[in-house]
This record gives structure tokens, sequence and C-alpha cells, in this order.
């Protein structure tokens, strides 16, 4: 599902019209992505929790030339699904 | 920094950012989630524009081993929903490290070198934490520390102070003792200090690595609050001995004024306020006791006489502090606020630790309230730390110092806030400095995947732009597809045009017998053709509508087949005809006037025929570019014979020079004008006479 999807079906959930509920995604996803930048930790109840890790620096190699790298250290953003969620995928794998 | 939100958070931010109600950021967040996770569990991605991508990712069964029980265990397949982050999300929140590139490392390179760099890392994370701490410090402690502290620390530690001393009181030691005990007090006002700090920081603040030069001058200030403590404690000591003791006390002053002055030199900030405190503390003690011990003292003055009189007259003035001073200590409390604006309206100059004028600031401000007292206690301060055995021990409080002064400094929150900002930038700069020093000589620079971000921005920005600029080129060449013929259908409609109303009068001798300019036309012809011998005219004449003649039958007759009645034939067909019409008659000229001469004129030679052939009236058409005298070339070989075109048309023709397009044009015979050879230069100097005269 795209982007554009999204706003037309949570438009048509909502009932509100489509600028609005772009415009409100927008400023959703700014929310939490600022929030991401200062390293605050968003836990949604029922669906999982945003985070940022730092991962360490390392060094990699390139198996084909064997080159060795260096690869600094960075700060990513990661999500973990709440408990909710992890049930479900449960349920999920276990009907197939 | 690293807060937990909640949802209700998220939708209060939403809701002031979006200026919605919170009911409504409520059910969005809500509907949101939920539909992600709708469309999740229909195995279908969720992307979000700036955000990420939600999926279900399926893994596969593997085996594994229980981490209590050591037994293998198979983990089935199963679902896991990932979400992989925008590249937007992902610098944004890698925005600290975003300068940090991946290196190639040579094979010279040990491990041990990449280690250190991760020890550079780890120390550059606690160096940002320093840097907050180290950068309030020189700029915004000096306003903070005071109104957190004043309240809260003053009054307690003053109180300590004054028990201590008064407990050495009351045990009775005699003077030359006093000062070890004073130290004591002062090393538990000390430690008090330093635990109550370690109460209010912060665990990061703790673990301060000092070598830093800032610091340096930092913990050399911070030495004096300690001075301040013990200078109040050492003067209540001395209060049952009054006498005795400030003559120890000066010339203990005397010999270690150069390490005063040295001490002095490094004041902080600091320094400055807890000295003005506890001036303040002296402060209340009336004037009336300064006086007293001012001519008590004033005997006493020996080597310098500034300096000790403020001595004699703070260590006078002291013995009535600890009287008042645990009924004052509100009143000290009160006064130390008012202190403290004056404080931070002066203290802004003594930012500059290094420097002996520092005390200036102080004096200034504390000059308002009590001016020797300040320098007396500072004075008497040094004296105790220089003189105690203890003295490296004060050195190594350079060390504690500096983090009592770190408790200070994060004593106020504020600070904190503020310098947040300025710490985030020192923390990007420096790890790259560290970076760049460790690497620098060992390490080239490789193409990084880290850069790679930019290169994708850029890629999506043509990839936006390239649709339309495509479309923009597509729609233009449809125009031009269009318009360039348009032109061009233009120009021939144009000559269409022309030919209309050409055919119409080429038409009217062959549908319409009855032209009026073809009838012109024939007159002029036939007045200008005085010249002409008899044959000649008796054969134009009989040769013309013989000419003529036939052509009609054949355009009467095409023109009825293609269906016209009358003169409706349409236009271009006209043309057709006509142009056919001449070409007939070019290719295959009508036998029957040749017949006709030949009966009548057995002698008719052959350029009779040829004239014949040529008195057959031509016609043209003016087109764009074309004048009479490109006519004239065109049919006589000689442009100045444009005159007798200009004669034969002269009907249709008002301005020879400026003939409109579209005009048809009889082309006479020259002949018809007695001129025999375009060649010969008295016709054509007879053509420019005429045309001098025309153009006249």
């Amino acid at each position: 599902m795209t982007n554009k999807e999204l706003i037309a079906e949570l438009s048509r959930r909502l009932d509100w019209s489509q600028n609005q509920t772009a415009s409100v995604l927008e400023d959703a996803v700014s929310i939490v992505n600022t929030n991401l930048a200062s390293t605050n930790s968003i836990n949604i109840q029922g669906f999982g929790l945003f985070e940022t890790k730092r991962r360490q620096e390392r060094v990699s190699v390139n198996p084909v030339s064997k080159q060795r790298f260096l690869v600094p250290p960075k700060i990513t953003p990661a999500f973990r699904p709440g408990q909710v969620v992890k049930d479900k995928l449960k349920k999920l794998s276990e009907n197939e | 920094m690293s807060n937990k939100l909640a949802l209700q958070d998220l939708v209060d931010l939403l809701a002031k950012k979006s200026k919605i109600t919170k009911k409504e950021a409520d059910s969005f967040f809500r509907e949101f989630f939920q539909l992600i996770l709708d469309r999740i569990f229909e195995n279908d991605s969720v992307k979000i524009k700036d955000f990420g991508t939600f999926k279900l990712v399926a893994v596969s069964s593997r085996e594994s081993v229980d981490v209590n029980t050591g037994e293998k265990i198979e983990i089935r397949a199963h679902y896991k929903l990932s979400f992989v982050p925008d590249k937007t999300l992902k610098n944004l929140v890698n925005k600290p490290f975003s300068q940090f590139e991946t290196i190639l490392l040579e094979d010279g390179v040990d491990f041990d070198s990449s280690d250190d760099a991760d020890l550079n890392d780890d120390i550059s994370e606690d160096d940002e934490k320093e840097y907050i701490i180290d950068i309030p410090q020189e700029e915004t402690v000096s306003n903070n520390p005071k109104e957190t502290k004043m309240p809260e620390d003053k009054p307690e530690e003053a109180k300590k102070d004054i028990e201590q001393p008064i407990k050495d009181k009351v045990e009775g030691q005699p003077v030359r003792p006093t000062t070890p005990p004073v130290q004591y007090p002062s090393f538990s006002s000390y430690s008090y200090t330093y635990t109550f700090s370690s109460t209010e920081k912060k665990p990061d603040s703790i673990t301060i690595t000092l070598p830093k030069e800032d610091l340096v001058s930092v913990s050399v200030n911070t030495a004096p609050p300690v001075k301040g403590d013990r200078t109040p404690t050492q003067d209540y000591s001395i209060q049952p001995e009054k006498q005795p003791e400030p003559k120890q006390v000066e010339e203990v002053k005397e010999e270690h004024v150069p390490q005063d002055v040295e001490s002095n030199t490094v004041s902080a900030p600091i320094k400055t306020e807890e000295k003005k405190q506890r001036v303040v503390e002296e402060m209340p003690t009336p004037d009336v006791v300064e006086n007293e011990i001012v001519t008590e003292a004033t005997p006493q003055d020996k080597i310098k006489p500034d300096t000790r009189k403020r001595d004699s007259e703070k260590q006078y003035i002291e013995p009535i502090v600890p009287s008042r001073s645990e009924l004052e200590l509100d009143d000290l409390i009160d006064v130390d606020s008012e202190i403290e604006t004056e404080d931070d309206v002066t203290l802004p100059p003594a930012k500059v630790l290094s420097k002996p004028s520092e005390e200036k600031p102080v004096d200034a401000s504390a000059a308002k309230s009590n001016p020797w007292d300040l320098k007396h206690i500072s004075d008497d301060d040094k004296i105790f730390t220089d003189e105690d055995p203890e003295r490296p021990l004060l050195r190594d409080d350079d060390i504690v110092i500096s983090e009592t002064d770190f408790l200070d400094i994060e004593d106020s929150d504020n600070a904190d806030k503020n310098i947040e900002p300025v710490v985030n930038q020192v923390g990007n700069n420096k790890p790259t400095t560290i970076r760049s020093v460790a690497y620098s000589e060992n390490i080239d620079d490789v193409e990084i995947p880290y850069h790679d971000y930019y290169a994708p921005t850029l890629g999506d920005k043509i990839k936006k732009v390239l649709p339309w600029t495509l479309l923009g080129l597509v729609v233009l060449g449809f125009i031009a597809y269009n318009v360039i013929p348009l032109f061009n259908v233009k120009y021939d409609y144009e000559n269409k045009l022309d030919r209309l109303n050409l055919t119409t009068s080429d038409t009217l001798p062959l549908i319409d017998e009855a032209d009026d300019s073809i009838a012109e036309t024939s007159s002029l012809l036939d007045s200008l053709k005085t010249n002409r011998s008899a044959d000649s005219v008796k054969v134009t004449p009989a040769a013309l509508p013989a000419n003529v003649a036939p052509v009609p039958a054949k355009q009467d007759s095409a023109s009825k087949k293609t269906h016209v009645p009358d003169r409706e034939i349409s236009k271009n067909l006209k043309i057709e005809v006509i142009n056919k019409a001449q070409m007939y008659l070019l290719k295959y000229p009508p036998k029957t006037p040749k017949t006709e001469v030949a009966a009548r004129e057995t002698a008719a030679n052959k350029t009779e025929e040829v004239k014949k052939q040529q008195s057959k009236p031509k016609y043209d058409v003016i087109r764009r570019g074309v004048t009479l005298r490109n006519l004239s070339t065109k049919h006589y070989g000689n442009g100045d014979f444009w005159v007798y075109i200009y004669q034969a048309n002269k009907s249709r023709i008002q301005n020879p020079n400026r003939v409109p397009i579209g005009t048809n044009l009889v082309i006479p015979d020259l002949d018809d004008y007695g001129v025999s050879s375009t060649k010969d230069q008295r016709e054509i100097q007879k053509a420019k006479n005429l045309a001098e005269r025309i153009l006249r």
C-alpha cells in the first residue's frame, strides 16, 4: 500500500478530506521523526515501540576485495512490535 | 533527551501542530495504526512517506538451542513485522554521526588503532556530556547556580560552618591550633558540598575527565568557594581570642601573599558569587563594630596596611556574625537573593577567569555591599589554604572542586537546557577532530556508502522532473508537428487563393465568356498591336479564339464530368483544369489555327508560327517576393521589359512597385509591343525610358 492509498483509506475511515488527511499525516510523521531524531522513544500501545539504537563502529571486510572498512557508528531508528502484534502474528503463522 | 513518549503525547503534539482537536488527533492515530495493522495482516506492505515501510517478513524455521535447558528446539516458521525506516528518517536520526564516513583500512593499520577509535568514540560521547557541563560553567553558570544553590546550600553550609567553629570555641582551643580545626570544618563543608552535588547530579555528570584546559581554569576557580566557607568558620573560631588571632592571620598572609595573588588571579565567577554570599553574611554586621575593629587593628598594620586592616576588620566583624548568624540566616538569604541579582549583572565581565583583574568585578559587586570584606575573606582563605599541610589536597581539590563546580552548573537545569544545542554542535565537531587525528596518517578516505543517500535524492528529483520535461518535449513536438505544416498550408493556401483570384479571370475565358478584365486586356492588346503586320493581325484574332476554343470545350466536358453544372466548380478543380489546359496547349498546340493560318497563308513561316504560339496569352501570378521585374526576367530574359507587363496589366496594377500578392497578370507577347529581340540594346533602352516615364 502506498502513501497515497494510505491517505485515501484513512480519509475514508476518518471521514476527512484527503487534503486534510494528507497534511495531518505529514504532521504526524514529522512529529514522530523529530522525536526519534532527539532519541526519544515512542511507545504506541497495541502497536509497538519506535526507538533509536546506536550501532557501534565496526570493521567490515569486503569479501571480494578483502578490503577492510571501518564503518562509523550510527544511530538508526528501530521498531519493536508490541505484544498484541506479536500475538496476532503468531496466530497468523499458526493458521498456515 | 531519550524520553519515552506515549500515544497521548503524540496526540497532544499533533493536535497542537495540525490545529485539530485532541479527539481528532487521537482518532487519527488510532485509525492510522489500526489501518497499518489491518493492511499488514493482509500481508500487504504499508509505505508511509518520509517515515518508512511496514511489512510482514516470513521467517523460515530454524533450529536453535534452549538457553536454559540446552536442548535443541526448532523455531517454527513465523512472520515478523519489519519496519524499514525511510531514508529521510534515517538521516534525520543519524544526524549527530552524519559527518562520519566509512574508511578503508589499509593493511598497515592494526586493530589496536581501531580499538582506539572505539575508545575515542566512546569518549566522544562522554565529551559531549562534558561539554554540556563545561560550557555552562563559563557562560551560563554564573547566573543560575546561585539561584538554585543559594537558598539550599548556603544556609546549610553556613550553619555547618557556624556550628563547627562554635564547637571549636567551646573546646577553647588556643590561637595556633585554631587553624587546623578551621580547615577541618572547611573540609567537611567541602565534602558536604560534594555529597550534595552528587545527589543532585545526574549519573553522567559525575564521570568527568578533567584534563581539558577549560576545566583546569575552572578547577582553580572553584577552590575559592571552599575558602569562603572556611573564612567564616575561622572567624568564628577566632572570636574568643580576638586580638591574638588577627596577628597570626596577618603574618600568614604576609608569607603567602604571592600565592594569594596567584589564587586570586584564577578566581572564578563561582568564587565571586560565594564570596559575595559570605560578604552578605558578614554584611549585616553593623558598621560600628567595624569601626571599632579598625581602630584596634590599625596598630597591627605593619607591612600592608590595606590588606591587614581589612583582614582585621573582617575578623572583628565576624565575631558578631556568629552570634547573629543563626538568627539572621533567613535575612541573609534574602540579602543573598538581592545580591544575586547584582551578581548576575556584574558577573559577565568576570568570565575571564585567568586574569588577575578578575577581582575587580567582584569588588564592584561587593563594593556595593562591603568591598573590604570581600578582599579580606579571599585573603584569609588563601592564607589558610597555602599554609595548611594539606595544601596538596587542596591542589588535588582542584579536580574535586571542578566536580563541585559541575554540581553548581548542573544544579541549574536551565543552564543545561540552554546549553544543549551548543553541546550537540560541540559533540559533532569533536569526534571528527579526534578521528581525524587518529587516522590521518594511516588511512585514506574511501568512497563511502554513507554519502550515497545524497545521490538517490538527486535521482529522485530527476525522477520527478523527468516525466514533466518529457511531457513538455512531447507537447512541443506535437505543436511543432502541427504548426509547421500549418505554415506550409498557409503558404499553399495563399497560392491557392491567388489562383482562385486568377481563376476567376482565367476561367472566365474558359467558362464565362464575358469577362471585363479579359476584354480590357484584349482591347489593350489590340490597341498596342498597331505595329503588327496585317497577317499577324489577321492571325491573332483568329488564333486567339481558336486557341481558346478547344480549351473551353475540354474544360466544359471536364467540368461537366466532374459534376459541377456551372461556375460552381471547386476552386481547386478550376486551377487544375486551367493548368492542365495550359499544359495541353503548350504540349499540343492546336492544329486548327495552324491549319487555318496555313490555309490562309501558305507562305507562313515557322517564325510566324512561333509568334503565334507566343502570342497566345500567358498568365502569371505575383507571389511573395515576385516583382514585375522578376516576371520579366523569367519570361523575357530581361528584367527591363517589365514595363510591357505593366502596360498589359495596367488595369490591375495601381503601382508597378507594389503589386499586391496574388494579382493575376497577363504576360504579353513582346512582339505585340514591337520588341523583336530581347537582347537589342535599343529595345532595352526603349523599355527603360518607358519605365522612367511610368515610374514618374
